[in-house]
């Protein structure tokens, strides 16, 4: 992961003891990691336990991603569009959990986009779910008794026209 | 924008609010308060948490002090104290207006709850998030899954719909979040949340008008009935929304409004009673006729509630009946505080599922309090003051006063005050209105429309606010069926003839870029539904 550039790198460790070394000028897409450097905290490792190294690749690939810089007005559109291209891909992950780990790390890294970027995937994700897919889909147990769910459906009719 | 105070009932909770504090309180009692912008916390649910369980703290261990008399205090003095809101605090910044595909979702919306001016308005999501564990534990029944979205990676089956809140600019269909309350309890109790609800209005940069259907309680039974509807109008508002589909009964209400909001009241047929029995009552200067009741005041300390601040304390006043438990609430910015004397505790879950559209009301306060004896049901003194968000510095007062309930007698007339730009003003609402028994039946951007109550007209609903495609405001009176013009609509909202194509069409609230206006059966049994203005009356421009 290290690279040659002339950057201050930062290095990061996942919850499982992995370690990432990033550019400092990408990694201060994330708030939090960008308050740490404030603060002076960052010369050793910084510890993100509640991001898997599998997770905190994800985000530092879209982080990379973000941080790319057009040379000229020209070039800008095209990456414009190609950040969209990837944005869409980004979020296309294998597993579900995967989605939702990104919304958790990009919530508690604080980068704005990614958090946008995949609550927006999970919520279109279940946009035109059923409820017994929605159930499913977050693995859910049915808590209702069958007179509750079909007032609670009643009560709702209007919403599942 | 505009706003004002949402009235809702919820009877069997021992609490009500609605009321005017400002007629009833002698000018000792200061009445303004300030909700200054909460200041930045960290991310840590436990600070807040801490902090939060401090606030219980403090206010089960309120000093009291006995106030035996109120009801003798001078009914002239009330004041208000008009405190004028700074721009960041209150202004808004259009939104351009968004679709909900999931195409906007990279647009960060400049919706309240959103954008660089977070701080201003709202507690930090770990405070809520902290309220929202504290307070709803047991409906959640797992607070530590999913809802800060802090902890580590737990399974994916405790995501939640509160997971993808935090996306600034997350578009969920109203409709599939109805659904989802269909999902199982956690999930329904999610979107019965005023938390929750508040979040979902603050980020829908559509101006969509969303109708609340306020759920209440049998009085008596303690039977607890309804739910909260959302419907979201799309882009264009120029649709109509039949409410009687919407809530499969006729017996509705309207309580109030409040940007964009309508607080609605369904009484199920064999119980239209409810409606009025749950109506505030207030009797002028005196508190209510029973002499024996305690009145306590209750300060409230300035760090109640981290990241805020009280201009002053302000004490409330509730009366402690020994049969019952009474309940003190209060909005404290986007939340509503209930204080129940017997339970000693600050949280009601079941009450905040009552609470919709608070954050609208970040400026504001009010408190109410409410006591039963034997089967007579006071209410007591509330104060509501509402600053509005619009570009206007409007104010928004709102002083309501009701139906004396045990004798059905139901009076009003309506007001109409338009407070001007400068808002550093102490307004004298005694001297407004010239008299203490007004009601506030809502209000319109820096308009309110008041319901004063000379002790012969009929009812409050009767004689809600009337419009009728014109200029005018007009009360209907039962008793004579007759519609008398009681006021004008400032004409820096014009609105003349475009409005309504029927009469029998009152006014219900302004809301950003239009007028909704409701026709709704003055008896409450005949249509209801909820139509904006196409021609866009531009509020709040002089």
């Amino acid at each position: 992961m290290s690279s040659s550039s002339s950057s201050k790198m930062i290095e990061l460790r996942s919850s499982d003891g992995e370690t990432f070394h990033v550019e400092e000028t990408v990694v201060l897409q994330s708030e939090t990691i960008k308050q740490m450097i404030d603060d002076d905290c960052a010369n050793a490792a910084i510890p993100l336990p509640n991001v898997t190294s599998m997770t905190l690749a994800k985000v530092i690939e879209y982080i990379k991603k973000h941080a790319e810089k057009p040379k000229d007005d020209d070039d800008k559109k095209v990456a414009e569009e190609d950040l969209k291209k990837f944005d869409a891909e980004f979020v296309k992950v294998d597993q579900e959990s995967m989605l939702f780990d990104l919304v958790r790390a990009a919530n508690y890294l604080n980068i704005k986009s990614l958090l946008d970027l995949t609550c927006q995937a999970v919520a279109d994700s279940i946009k035109d779910l059923s409820v017994e897919e929605v159930r499913k889909k977050f693995n859910i147990q049915n808590d209702f008794t069958p007179e509750e769910e079909a007032k609670v459906r009643k009560e709702n009719a209007w919403a599942f026209d | 924008m505009n706003e004002g105070i949402l009235f809702y009932y919820c009877p069997s909770l021992k609490l009500v609010q609605c009321e005017l504090a400002i007629l009833a309180s002698s000018s000792e009692v200061p009445l303004v308060l300030e909700f200054l912008p909460g200041r930045k916390l960290e991310s840590n649910e436990e600070v807040a948490a801490s902090e939060f369980s401090h606030l219980n703290h403090s206010l089960s261990h309120r000093p009291v002090s006995v106030k035996p008399d109120i009801s003798k205090a001078s009914s002239a003095g009330g004041k208000l104290h008009i405190l004028k809101p700074s721009c960041e605090r209150n202004g808004i910044t259009p939104t351009p207006k968004e679709s909900l595909s999931p195409t906007s979702g990279s647009k960060v919306p400049n919706s309240p709850l959103t954008g660089k001016n977070k701080e201003s308005y709202k507690f930090p999501i770990a405070v809520q998030q902290s309220f929202n564990s504290l307070w709803s534990q047991d409906v959640r029944g797992d607070p530590d899954s999913g809802i800060g979205g802090l902890q580590i990676s737990p399974p994916h089956h405790d995501f939640s719909l509160m997971d993808i809140l935090p996306g600034k600019s997350t578009r969920i269909p109203v409709k599939t979040i109805i659904r989802c309350k269909c999902v199982c309890k956690k999930w329904r109790n999610m979107v019965l949340d005023s938390y929750f609800v508040n979040l979902y209005l603050s980020r829908s940069s559509t101006p969509g008008l969303i109708v609340h259907y306020s759920s209440f309680n049998d009085l008596h039974n303690g039977n607890k009935r309804g739910t909260i509807k959302l419907v979201e109008i799309k882009d264009d508002l120029d649709l109509e929304l039949d409410v009687t589909k919407l809530f499969k009964t006729n017996n509705i209400a309207i309580v109030g409004s409040v940007n964009g909001l309508i607080c609605l009241l369904e009484s199920s047929p064999e119980d239209v009673d409810g409606l009025f029995e749950s109506s505030p009552e207030y009797k002028g200067d005196r508190i209510c006729e029973n002499g024996t009741e305690t009145l306590w005041e209750l300060e409230i300390k300035n760090n109640m509630f981290p990241g805020s601040e009280w201009k002053r304390q302000i004490p409330m006043y509730f009366i402690d009946d020994s049969n019952d438990t009474s309940m003190l609430i209060d909005l404290f910015g986007c939340k509503l505080m209930a204080y129940c004397l017997k339970e000693d505790v600050v949280e009601r879950t079941d009450v905040l599922d009552h609470v919709f559209s608070l954050n609208s009301l970040r400026q504001s306060c009010f408190a109410s309090a409410y006591a039963r004896s034997g089967e007579i049901w006071f209410w007591i003194l509330t104060l509501s003051i509402s600053i509005s968000r619009s570009r206007t510095p409007g104010l928004i007062v709102q002083y309501s006063s009701f139906n004396d309930v045990r004798t059905v007698k139901k009076r009003g007339t309506i007001k109409l005050v338009e407070i001007k730009d400068d808002l550093d003003l102490e307004l004298d609402v005694t001297k407004l209105f010239k008299t203490n028994n007004i009601a506030i039946v809502g209000s319109i951007n820096c308009l309110i429309c008041l319901l004063s109550s000379p002790e012969d007209i009929d009812c409050l609903f009767e004689s809600s606010p009337e419009y009728k495609g014109g200029t005018e405001i007009q009360v209907y009176t039962l008793g004579t069926g007759q519609w008398r013009t009681i006021g004008q609509v400032s004409n820096h909202v014009s609105l003349k003839g475009t409005v309504m194509a029927e009469e029998n069409a009152f006014l219900v609230d302004f809301i950003e870029g239009g007028l909704c206006v409701d026709n709704t059966d003055a008896r409450i049994g005949g249509r209801c539904y909820s139509r904006s203005n196409k021609n866009k009356a531009k509020i709040g421009e002089r």
